[in-house]
């Protein structure tokens, strides 16, 4: 079940259409689909670790109260059916406060038959105790029981913190953070808590089990931070805390924060400066796991899962590690994972070219250029063909992440005018802070505020992506926010669209049939360049996927002659120069969309 | 004589041919492959019921740099698949 925190896709993905066909097709067969349960978002029902047993809706449209599955995002959902109306119907996992997204209900694959937890087959149409029933449902009373509670411990956090700029706070667990703050700031320190947007303020969020809270402070004395930071930890591990964080907790300087607001998300902004506090794994220093999430990038977009670096990982290293490892945090493992396939000589990728090395070397980064060349070591061993067409696929693949790599120099002329904020970012973030810059705060700061419904809540930036092609969510919030601000007919349809990268968001505007397809890296670049080169361009031809590919690379390819000569990436981009540019894009942009609605 | 292996699709694999890849699911346990390239053409040889060897020497033909690399890699395609579920794997009588 999924964990992510991006809205469902208002289209399902052709493989997972595909799938859905195929699940359906079987079922209806008779051959019931069997599944492994991965997350608790349906506590107590079913947890992880269970097996469910899923069958066909044999022609009977499922009622609310029953347990539905169904595929999106290249997952499957086991979820509560809540609400049906006539196309689409409503969702819900158990112990979630919100409803997941709508969804179509052609996506529903079948209901839940059996469940098997510590080999103990519990068959519920041969028993009492269905799905349906009140006993297996959490009831509606605790439901708004918790969430008044958690109402009331908002207010009694923000009462009891006292300093001026706290406006929204999180559950109960972060109360004993709050209250470890005074006396280790500054007096006249100020500090904010946020919380980016979750099921626990109400939200729509289909998955999301945890909350990340961002500790902005003002300028303090020196040390001051990281003693925190270290007060923090100590609390956690020696059980201070009443309860441990589930999610992350990250601190920062409200003049970073600024940079924040201004050019994106957290993980753009790896400075020494930005403490980052877990919950069952710590880390100092979100810059470390900022190195490793560019390097671990290319692994996670070649294996495309978390599923995919488990099996890997398994072949690659003993068994009864494994079985510690899988019980770690995902983002963890993921490095692991990573670091493993890296290091072992019985890595067998193959094919990886010395130009690439050179790409990563010309970035300036050592640890990207050694694990570049350990990675060309494994790759050589690799024989070919490959009967997957693995070689081709990560040579496409390592191709997107190195250009992903140096398109992050585009964000290098904002961060050089500060010297302490680091360089490497994401071309989202760019495109953001563009979208940032054309429109007046309080423009987007209201809008965000009525789409979260939360006065001063920020949706901060999901974790990294799992893909190179999953970055456009970087930019969904603020960017669907604003677009949405410009054009309120489309807002809805903008919040809820997973594909949030401004082009294409534009691009799915006129072909929403492909609004998958512009789910990927490089449209927004692709798609307003091509606007601006192309003032006579045919839809048709400038929303062809693979068009949109090569006009990437043509984009980039001048600009990767420049960056060999500088690796400094110094005054490579003007933005100053650049943004009247882009606003005329935009505004093209807008016009092709009225012509679009028009015709 | 060594007997050579049959494949078979189980009733618990689901496929679709998209035109440009395949889609593999297993009902039993959710998993889901995407075959492109050579391993869709294998998948439908396979289908086809083309004897393994047919197969390799096919590919052979188009890839000859790599023609003594190929048995192998599609004997351990094959096996990819038979250890996931997807393919069943007998022998002939």
């Amino acid at each position: 079940m999924n964990q992510d925190s991006t809205p469902l896709p208002l289209e399902q993905h052709s493989i997972d259409a595909a799938v859905t066909r195929i699940i359906r097709a079987k079922l209806g067969a008779g051959i019931p689909l069997t599944l492994p349960i991965v997350s608790n978002s349906m506590a107590p029902l079913l947890v992880r670790g269970d097996t469910i047993e899923v069958v066909s809706l044999e022609s009977h449209t499922p009622a609310p109260g029953e347990v539905v599955i169904f595929r999106a995002r290249g997952k499957f959902f086991v979820h509560r059916l809540i609400r049906m109306e006539t196309d689409t119907c409503l969702t819900r996992g158990d112990t979630r406060a919100a409803p997941d997204y709508p969804i179509p209900t052609v996506w529903i694959v079948g209901t839940l038959r059996a469940r098997i937890r510590n080999g103990e087959r519990l068959d519920f149409r041969a028993t009492l105790l269905s799905p349906e029933s009140p006993r297996i449902q959490q009831r509606e009373w605790i439901r708004r029981l918790r969430l008044r509670s958690f109402h009331l411990l908002t207010d009694t956090v923000v009462r009891a913190c006292n300093a001026p700029l706290i406006r929204s706070c999180a559950l109960q667990r972060y109360r004993s953070i709050v209250a470890l703050l005074p006396g280790r700031l500054d007096n006249d320190a100020r500090y904010s808590l946020y919380i980016k947007g979750s099921v626990a303020l109400g939200e729509i969020e289909p998955g999301v089990s945890d909350i990340d809270p961002l500790l902005v402070h003002s300028d303090v004395e020196p040390g001051r931070v990281p003693r925190l930071h270290r007060d923090l930890s100590a609390a956690l591990s020696s059980g201070i805390l009443h309860r441990r964080l589930i999610g992350g907790m990250f601190i920062c300087s409200e003049r970073f924060f600024r940079f924040y607001l201004s050019y994106g998300g957290i993980r753009a902004l790896g400075s020494r400066e930005w403490m980052h506090l877990a919950g069952p794994e710590r880390r100092t220093g979100a810059h470390r796991v900022q190195e490793a999430g560019l390097l671990h990038s290319l692994f996670r977009e070649f294996f495309g899962s978390y599923a995919g670096a488990y099996k890997e990982l398994c072949s690659f290293v003993a068994k009864p590690r494994i079985s510690v490892w899988l019980r770690l945090e995902r983002r963890l493992l993921d490095v692991v994972a990573f670091a493993a396939c890296l290091s072992n000589p019985a890595s067998a990728w193959s094919d990886y070219t010395a130009s690439r090395i050179e790409k990563f070397n010309a970035f300036g980064n050592e640890r990207l250029s050694s694990a570049a060349v350990s990675l060309q070591a494994n790759l050589r061993q690799r024989r070919t063909p490959s009967p997957q067409g693995a070689v081709s696929s990560f040579v496409a693949t390592s191709t997107a992440a190195i250009e992903a790599v140096l398109e992050s120099s585009f964000c290098r002329p904002f961060f050089e005018a500060s010297p302490q904020v680091p360089q490497n970012g994401w071309s989202h973030l760019w495109a953001e802070s563009f979208l940032l810059r054309a429109l007046p705060q309080e423009s987007w700061q209201a809008e965000l505020e009525k789409h979260f419904e939360t006065p001063g809540c920020m949706w901060l930036s999901p974790p990294l992506p799992k893909r190179l092609s999953d970055c456009a969510p970087f930019i969904r919030p603020l960017g669907a926010a604003l677009l949405g601000a410009q054009f309120p007919e489309h807002r809805l349809d903008l919040i809820r669209c997973e594909c949030a990268d401004y082009g294409a968001l534009f691009a799915a505007s006129f072909r929403p049939s492909l609004s998958s397809q512009f789910v990927r890296f490089g449209a927004y670049f692709a798609l307003l360049e091509s606007v601006l080169l192309e003032p006579n361009v045919d839809p048709e031809k400038l929303f062809d996927s693979s068009r949109i590919d090569q006009k990437l690379r043509e984009v980039l390819s001048p600009n990767l002659e420049r960056l060999k000569e500088n690796k400094n990436f110094g005054g490579w981009v003007e933005i100053e120069k650049l943004a009247p540019l882009f606003l005329q894009a935009q505004e093209r942009c807008i016009l092709l969309l009225q012509t679009a609605e028009q015709a | 004589m060594k007997p050579s292996p049959v494949f078979s699709i189980p009733l618990s694999t689901g496929w679709e041919d998209t035109g440009s890849e395949i889609v593999l699911v297993s009902m039993k346990n959710g998993g889901v492959s995407i075959l492109t390239d050579v391993a869709a053409r294998i998948w439908r040889a396979l289908v086809a019921e083309k004897p393994l060897a047919q197969i390799s020497s096919d590919l052979a033909l188009e890839f000859p740099e790599s023609a003594a690399a190929i048995t192998a890699d599609v004997e351990e395609f094959v096996n990819d698949l038979v250890r996931e579920g997807f393919l069943s794997c007998g022998v002939a009588a």
